[in-house]
């Protein structure tokens, strides 16, 4: 019986490994950490079911954080200080409107 | 039709017809108006404000600031995460917290405790510290009032629309600049109008919840007649020099709804008389004395309806396969132009039955299309409030887990277990039990309608005939798409 007769255990001694080429993207089969080759079938940007701009890989890529940020800030500060003003010169005419009140009963 | 329907006395002819005059002439003739006109309002159930403990809360100057500062802190914690924490949903603890815990909770809380959220709603709060600031406190724009539920219930629907579009929920980065943009509107509102305007008029969460919170276990009213002899001239609505004034425009004294009460509990701490309650009552309760029907607020509740619908059937495992199908056949690729023909047609499929169902009664009734549609849309709530929640339990119970993991990872722990809390067997049987209340609430609020609003057996039956079916078709509905197992979010 020959040594190396494939698939049988000869008491410790290896097997001659088949030289059989095997390709390396061979479909389905694991490949030892080796990536398949990808396909190259063209894919429409707005394929249905598929998640579009704005989904969370697309976000991971692109997060303006400092302009969003910013804008939020710019806009809310604005809208503060505009009410800000707003409340003075309510104030302000509330007191214009008090005193002319008070002169008005002093003169009675 | 209906041999028992008294026969309508022939009005007395005009010179000149006018359709004012002619309304205001049915309206006296009609044989049944009389009568609901005399009807008593929802009786009181068992005040909580007597438990001593209860009181003690409710009184007390830290409610509801105490449970306002950890929620807004929490919150704090989804906004950063949202913004700056892990790009994918998945790791992401906002997303979790926010999408996965909070939004399915919400529907729970409303039928629970009626619109108590609002009360200690961070934006809340942001909205009265900004007003504190730099309000200028002018009164809401009558164009506010007269369309804010309108306006809530199309900003509703964009969300909803956008969501599926631009992928807000799957999208920390997304659901971040919703909080912003949501921010943003508080602080202009806050800053520019009395108390809470945006909580009143223009949240779709307020909306949503205004809705709910008509079938919620909690009710806050007055005693009439000791507000008959008060002399406080509405303290409990325009505050005292210690108590801010109600947030949601509310008086006590008129209130008959829980729709804007948001048991902040300003009326009880600044009424001199004690006259303010909180009662007890049955789930859905409120509906059964319904008096004054919005036809917004019916509309919302259908356009609901329609959105779970819509959620529902885009997390089927065909949605994929009828994505395709429209594909081929109408030939468009652009996934926002299918989803919103989609979507148009998802949200006007429950509003479409309810107009049939309401043009079908109206013939059996003799009331207008628009009042049936604008009265039994009411009956519907609570079938929407629980094929809401059926939904909802999916996300809860189907990816709990990933609230536990990456909030555990966000504080240093780690978390192996699955993302389902629950298999799918027992998530399918609570929603079918949810569905089942839905439907005997929905059933149960259309025969207290009716029988308060009609004297006529007839007319009772022509009318509750239609609504039945129409809340069976839409039970059946609900019941066959909460057959198919839904694909997880996160």
């Amino acid at each position: 019986m020959p040594q190396d007769m494939p698939g049988m255990d000869m008491g410790g001694s290896k097997p001659a490994p088949t030289e059989a080429p095997m390709p390396q993207d061979m479909p389905g089969m694991d490949m030892g950490g080796s990536s398949p080759a990808p396909t190259e079938a063209p894919m429409p940007q707005d394929m249905p079911g598929m998640d579009m701009g704005g989904s969370s890989h697309g976000a991971a890529a692109n997060r303006p954080l400092a302009p969003v940020l910013g804008t939020f800030s710019g806009g809310t500060a604005a809208v503060l200080l505009t009410a800000g003003m707003l409340r003075r010169k309510d104030q302000s005419a509330d007191l214009v409107k008090k005193a002319a009140r008070i002169s008005g009963r002093g003169k009675k | 039709m209906s041999q028992d329907l008294r026969p309508r006395p022939k009005q007395p002819s005009r010179s000149k017809s006018s359709p004012r005059l002619d309304r205001a002439i049915k309206a006296r003739t009609d044989p049944d108006d009389a009568r609901f006109d005399r009807q008593p309002g929802e009786p009181l159930g068992r005040d909580i404000l007597k438990n001593r403990y209860v009181s003690a809360v409710m009184r007390s100057r830290w409610y509801p600031g105490a449970f306002q500062i950890p929620i807004a802190a929490v919150f704090g914690l989804v906004a950063y995460e949202l913004l700056a924490g892990p790009p994918d949903a998945h790791d992401n603890a906002g997303t979790a917290l926010m999408w996965v815990l909070w939004w399915p909770l919400l529907p729970l809380l409303y039928v629970l405790f009626g619109r108590l959220w609002c009360a200690v709603c961070p934006f809340a709060a942001l909205s009265d510290f900004v007003q504190k600031l730099v309000g200028v406190n002018r009164p809401v724009p009558p164009f506010l009032k007269k369309y804010g539920i309108w306006i809530i219930d199309a900003t509703f629907l964009a969300i909803t629309w956008a969501d599926h579009v631009f992928g807000i929920v799957e999208s920390p980065w997304g659901s971040g600049i919703l909080l912003l943009l949501l921010t943003f509107a508080v602080i202009v509102s806050g800053a520019f109008f009395q108390r809470r305007t945006f909580c009143r008029y223009l949240c779709f969460l307020g909306g949503l919840s205004g809705n709910y919170s008509r079938t919620g276990m909690l009710a806050l009213r007055a005693d009439q007649e000791v507000c008959a002899t008060c002399t406080s001239k509405a303290a409990c609505y325009n505050g005292t020099d210690t108590v801010a004034a109600c947030p949601l425009f509310s008086f006590p004294r008129t209130m008959d709804s829980s729709a804007n009460c948001n048991l902040c509990a300003n009326c009880i701490k600044a009424c001199p008389n004690d006259a303010i309650s909180i009662t007890v009552r049955k789930p859905t309760k409120e509906l059964w004395f319904l008096r004054n029907p919005k036809i917004e607020e019916s509309f919302l509740a259908m356009a609901i309806m329609g959105i779970v619908i819509i959620q529902n059937v885009t997390m089927l495992p065909g949605w994929a396969d009828a994505l395709a199908w429209m594909n081929r056949t109408t030939g468009i690729t652009s996934y926002p132009v299918i989803f919103t023909a989609v979507f148009a047609v998802g949200v006007s499929i429950p509003v479409a039955l309810l107009t049939l169902a309401a043009k079908v009664a109206s013939l059996g009734n003799l009331e207008s299309t628009f009042k049936n549609f604008a009265r039994f849309g009411y009956a519907l709530i609570p079938l929407d409030v629980a094929a809401h929640l059926a939904h909802n339990m999916f996300h809860l119970l189907a990816e709990g887990g990933s609230v536990i993991s990456t909030v555990g990872t966000l504080f240093g722990g780690h978390y192996t277990g699955s993302a389902m809390l629950v298999g799918n067997g027992p998530i399918q049987v609570l929603q079918y039990t949810f569905l089942a209340l839905g439907l005997a609430g929905s059933l149960y609020t259309l025969r207290a309608i009716t029988h308060r609003r009609y004297l006529t057996p007839a007319r009772r039956r022509f009318t509750m005939l239609p609504f039945s079916v129409l809340i069976g078709i839409l039970t059946a509905l609900n019941v066959v798409m909460f057959m198919y197992p839904m694909a997880h979010r996160m």
